[in-house]
């Protein structure tokens, strides 16, 4: 789960981990406001707060000198859609900004904080080559990236931290604020449940390290136990129908293409897009219906599915092991009636209960064909779809 | 022969009393299983399907002479089951729990270090030893006993395959169910070092999908050491990057973690990978009868 940047720095000042004063404005009247109150001065960084990566390149960040050149800036981002590598065709439209003071500096470092699955441990990563995507780094320079291990037991251990801030060119007092700053980042990331934080760039201004961006991801599998993680989402950010399939058990992603799928278990739900892929289609979509499915989440996921854009049509590939199978051929048949979804469905569903869930399918009066396998499912339904796919 | 589990494991079922726990504990009974014992803090002294319940693993085990657990416990207690098997010394963990917290699973990775329990999951099937020994979630009727062994990080195309093949008439010795998460205890390597130990099996599926390198690291030490023939598939070929599908290990993120770079790899090393999940089977065929094997295998 990603949270925005001002509110990743907010957890950075609870945490003590420096980072330039800033505010979040959520239309003009916030920006004048801050601009007259905080700083009339001028010499700001508009910045639109979407969960996006590559917001700069986008041109998503504007400095201003002046408060005028500032509202000018907010003008101009309020309501613009950004289309950056990770945003998707559809872009993210800027609904929120953060003034930031800016901050003169020179150099711009990378550091994060992850947890490396190979090592099984929580790892701290930088770079003096900050300010680029850090794959990027990886790909051109990999020796240019510094690896820290942490003992989830343990602490950050000061000797390790202060070689890592020896390596980045730190001296002095700022090598020791930069120790200070990986121990307050690994608190930050083990009291909260983050599954990253990054800062991307990092600098140095008056001699002290500063993080002059901020991105923090929680690991959703621990809200649970973290309720102050949960309140910072920002529902608007994510994709609806992704978001709405989460809250019902089931996972959804969009794809953009016009076929759709509904399946039980990940991998299987992957197999069938790749089945859709092969047979010359265009998957709409990834849907596991969850564990412990019955017909009326399976009515639940066909009707979510159908809001999809340009949808014409929808396998189902159901194998139940201990899924019931007719449950899922009800909820879905029952859909099929219950909306005015007119494209092709073809079902494959075999295993526990599949007789019964053959005869729902027999019996619907919908535009329903049956199928025995997956692959078979898919070229019967570049068949139905020829003239329109 | 089989690996990990069989006729003699002896189990005990963690979190029995829960729905889940229940409902499998009585499948497992029918199967075959030897399900000695159950645990919950606060209903021991009871039984469930006459399976006595203890209080802990440790008191289970010392009752029962228990050596294996599997866990149905929720996401807010499943690490400190698990640690609480490892505690008490048990050959053999599976975790059926899902969205166990990452930092949860990094405290159990290292408590893992240097114990000598095998810790199979989270978020997995679990193992089945064909008409031996069901240590886990997967439907009874699909399986048939002979020589195949399946590793596998889906539970769903694994019961997809495994019907594949039993209807073609070929068995399987024993099928692992590693699981979808990203931090996990028995990894694609340690099944096949296993299994190529293992008499009764005589080539291997391996079903893998984005995110990690790990079937690329499992398939450079087959390269190198392994003398039974390897099918693979690899989930997600049409994955965007960046974005999880359902399981929480399957992002595409970094190199060598798209599907394609998995099948591309997996081709150089000489596995050979069937190109949608409903040629497995026949993939397979075609590789034993290469192998000469396929009669052998051939159970039914």
């Amino acid at each position: 789960m990603n949270i925005h940047e001002y509110q990743a720095k907010q957890l950075f000042r609870e945490y003590e981990i420096p980072v330039p004063e800033g505010y979040p404005a959520f239309d003009l009247k916030d920006v004048e406001y801050i601009m007259d109150e905080r700083f009339p001065e001028g010499k700001v960084v508009v910045k639109a707060q979407v969960q996006t990566g590559g917001r700069g390149k986008a041109g998503g960040i504007l400095l201003a000198e002046t408060e005028e050149e500032a509202m000018n800036a907010a003008k101009q981002l309020f309501g613009k859609t950004l289309y950056t590598k990770q945003s998707g065709p559809d872009g993210k439209l800027v609904r929120k900004l953060y003034i930031e003071k800016q901050t003169p500096h020179e150099k711009e470092y990378y550091l994060s904080l992850l947890i490396d699955n190979r090592l099984g441990k929580c790892v701290f990563i930088a770079s003096k080559e900050g300010g680029m995507e850090i794959e990027e780094v990886a790909e051109k320079n990999p020796e240019a990236i510094l690896r820290m291990p942490v003992e989830l037991s343990e602490d950050v251990d000061a000797e390790e931290a202060l070689s890592l801030a020896e390596k980045l060119g730190f001296v002095n007092e700022t090598a020791e604020d930069f120790v200070v700053l990986l121990k307050q980042m690994f608190k930050l990331f083990t009291e909260r449940d983050c599954s990253l934080v990054e800062v991307n760039p990092l600098s140095v201004c008056d001699e002290k390290p500063i993080c002059l961006d901020a991105k923090v991801s929680f690991d959703s599998g621990a809200l649970f136990r973290q309720p102050l993680n949960a309140e910072l989402r920002d529902i608007l950010e994510e994709n609806p129908l992704e978001a709405e399939a989460s809250d019902e058990g089931m996972s959804y992603v969009s794809l953009g293409g016009n076929i759709g799928c509904i399946c039980n278990g990940a991998g299987l739900g992957m197999s069938t897009m790749d089945t859709i892929n092969y047979t010359g289609g265009k998957p709409a979509n990834f849907l596991d219906l969850g564990g412990s499915v019955d017909d009326v989440r399976a009515n639940k996921a066909f009707k979510l599915l159908i809001r999809e854009k340009g949808i014409k049509g929808i396998i189902i590939n159901i194998f139940g092991g201990i899924a019931r199978t007719n449950l899922i051929a009800k909820g879905i048949t029952e859909a099929i009636m219950e909306t005015d979804y007119q494209g092709p469905v073809v079902c494959r569903i075999e295993g526990n209960g599949d007789i019964e869930a053959h005869e729902y399918i027999a019996n619907c009066k919908g535009n329903i064909y049956p199928a025995s396998s997956c692959i078979e499912a898919c070229e019967k339904m570049r068949e139905l779809l020829k003239e329109e796919c | 022969m089989s690996i990990f589990v069989n006729k003699d494991t002896r189990v005990i079922v963690q979190g029995i009393t829960g729905t889940q726990g229940k409902l499998h504990t009585e499948l497992m009974l029918k199967y075959g299983t030897k399900i000695v014992a159950g645990t919950n803090p606060k209903k021991a002294g009871t039984t469930i399907f006459d399976v006595p319940v203890y209080a802990d693993v440790k008191s289970a085990k010392e009752a029962t002479g228990a050596n294996a657990s599997i866990i149905f416990v929720p996401p807010v207690a499943a690490a400190a089951s698990i640690i609480e098997a490892i505690d008490a010394d048990l050959d053999l963990v599976v975790c059926i729990t899902e969205n166990i917290p990452a930092l949860d699973m990094v405290r159990v990775h290292d408590r893992l270090q240097n114990a000598r329990t095998r810790l199979v999951g989270p978020n997995c099937p679990g193992i089945i030893s064909v008409d031996e020994c069901k240590l886990g979630i997967m439907p009874q009727d699909i399986h048939l006993k002979g020589h195949i062994g399946i590793v596998s990080r889906s539970g769903s195309l694994t019961y997809e395959t495994i019907k594949q093949l039993s209807k073609k008439g070929i068995g399987q010795s024993t099928t692992v169910g590693i699981g979808g998460d990203p931090i996990k205890g028995t990894n694609f390597l340690d099944v096949l070092k296993a299994f190529n130990e293992d008499e009764e099996t005589y080539a291997i599926v391996l079903i893998g999908e984005i995110g990690s390198q790990d079937e690329q690291i499992a398939c450079e030490w087959a390269k190198e050491h392994m003398n039974k023939p390897l099918v693979g598939f690899i989930g997600g070929v049409s994955a965007p990057p960046g974005k999880r599908m359902g399981h929480a290990g399957a992002v595409v993120n970094g190199k060598g973690g798209s599907a394609r770079d998995k099948i591309d790899a997996l081709k150089e090393l000489g596995v050979r990978v069937a190109p949608i999940s409903d040629q497995i089977g026949d993939t397979l065929i075609e590789v034993l009868k290469e192998h000469d094997l396929l009669e052998k295998c051939i159970v039914k």
